[in-house]
């Protein structure tokens, strides 16, 4: 199996090149901060955690023994950090749909994806606006359920792991994985139709099967 | 139950597209057969697929700088060598963990010592004699003890001498004037009889120092030794002892006598 170009940089840091680190931090920031900011549904927390995130792999990454792809221990550490952000963070945030609703626990004036999504609408089809409106609840309800339904979802359809990927990141057996997605998926759908009874994120076309 | 598992298991590989071609197909007739299943699926494949079009989001400007930086400073404070360690990361960090502990404990120690001296000195202000020769080193406990001794036989010897003199001082009739002669006259007497007079001035002296007044009224009586100049251990009455302190007295006015002695004996603590 030919190494990839993250295990190439861990050789070339232990050869004494300490610039590839950063290459390698560099190469994997983006894709831990979206781990992160999944699971913890806001820019700041998922900024901080994220840092820590990269200073623990800079801590321990002489003990990483290559049992699993480089990456995916990454994505552990990451995920691993988020879980027990989630766990510290006792009340839990919620977040208003409605932009005037100020009365909530939420005092922020938009999330991160509602201020991205915001930056990102121009004037279309009102189809367009629509789905836009929807990832902002589908990103709400993901934050409402459960943390392990929520690593399993981030994992498997946000990140794009395999069964066996998601296994290792998250230390259980495969098959365990496979028994939590449906039930992930299911409690999202719960969350999703608790806020919006006739929601519909189906696209006008192709098909779910695209990965 | 066998046939719900069934369909979940079946919903599950259609959801992640990965059932056999039969298998699909039979998950297929049952959503045709069940429109709810079907709308359940739709909308399950529809967060699926919401999930993978959330936007992935740039990350802070310059993290990983960031924590490179925040590496590099902890290197510099704790000096725990990281990065360069990555071959043996463990064996140095254990040697610093125990250098650190080192200095730690003799730190600990250390002020447990001065604590210690400090209670010492203060619980104890000033040890006895014994006390303190046992904290000498032993040249340093030698000498002391020497210069004890030393001591002790010069106060012994000055005793005896007084002793001696006191002796003399007691063969001369009251009256007689002092000088060296008188004094030497009594070398003449013998050691048993010194002894005995020795014996019977320092009951006198003992009622003498607790009652200057008796002093006075004795030295009243011997007006002849109130012009002799007396000084320490003289005594100024044939029997009467005054012990190691310099007393002038140079009238033979009872009553000045009386004040002079008095202020002794104060000054003395008789």
């Amino acid at each position: 199996m030919a190494p990839t170009a993250e295990q190439k940089l861990l050789d070339q840091f232990r050869d004494g090149n300490r610039t590839a680190l950063g290459l390698l931090l560099k190469s994997q920031e983006k894709r831990l901060f979206h781990v992160c900011l999944r699971m913890l549904s806001n820019r700041d927390d998922a900024a901080e955690v994220c840092q820590e995130s990269l200073l623990k792999i800079v801590q321990k990454i002489d003990c990483y023994r290559g049992d699993v792809a480089l990456a995916t221990w990454m994505v552990r550490i990451a995920m691993n950090q988020s879980i027990s952000f989630l766990r510290k963070r006792k009340p839990r945030r919620t977040t208003s749909i409605d932009p005037s609703d100020n009365s909530g626990q939420n005092d922020e004036p938009s999330t991160p994806l509602q201020q991205t999504l915001a930056d990102q609408r121009e004037p279309g089809p009102q189809r367009r606006v629509e789905q836009e409106e929807m990832l902002q609840l589908l990103q709400i309800a993901l934050s409402r359920i459960d943390n392990d339904f929520r690593a399993v979802l981030v994992l498997r359809d946000i990140d794009n792991l395999e069964y066996r990927q998601i296994a290792q990141v998250l230390d259980l057996p495969v098959g365990t994985v496979k028994n939590q997605l449906l039930p992930a998926r299911l409690a999202l759908r719960e969350q999703m139709l608790q806020l919006c009874p006739n929601s519909d994120l189906s696209e006008p076309q192709g098909g779910p099967h695209d990965g | 139950m066998a046939e719900s598992y069934d369909t979940t298991v079946l919903m599950l590989g259609y959801l992640e597209n990965d059932l056999l071609p039969q298998d699909r197909a039979r998950f297929e007739r049952k959503m045709s057969a069940d429109p709810a299943l079907a709308q359940l699926n739709e909308d399950l494949q529809a967060d699926r697929a919401g999930l993978r079009r959330l936007p992935c989001e740039e990350p802070p400007q310059g993290i990983s700088e960031q924590v490179i930086q925040i590496n590099e400073r902890q290197l510099l404070l704790d000096w725990a060598p990281l990065g360069s360690t990555v071959d043996a990361p463990d064996s140095a960090r254990k040697r610093y963990q125990v250098h650190r502990w080192l200095s730690y404990g003799g730190l600990a120690a250390m002020l447990v010592l001065g604590a210690g001296v400090l209670t010492f000195s203060l619980l104890i202000p000033n040890p006895p004699d014994q006390m303190q020769i046992a904290y000498l080193t032993p040249d340093a406990r030698t000498k002391a003890e020497e210069r004890t001794t030393t001591e002790t036989s010069d106060q012994l010897g000055n005793f005896r001498n007084k002793k001696t003199k006191i002796a003399k001082l007691q063969s001369v009739p009251a009256g007689t004037e002092l000088n060296e002669g008188t004094v030497g006259g009594a070398n003449a007497r013998s050691e048993q009889q010194r002894k005995h007079e020795w014996a019977t001035g320092r009951n006198q002296k003992a009622r003498t120092a607790t009652s200057p007044i008796l002093a006075s009224q004795q030295e009243a009586q011997t007006p002849a030794l109130g012009m002799a100049s007396l000084h320490s251990g003289d005594i100024i009455t044939g029997q009467a002892l005054l012990p190691l302190v310099d007393i002038h007295v140079d009238t033979t006015d009872t009553v000045q006598t009386r004040q002079q002695l008095t202020r002794w004996a104060i000054s003395n603590d008789v």
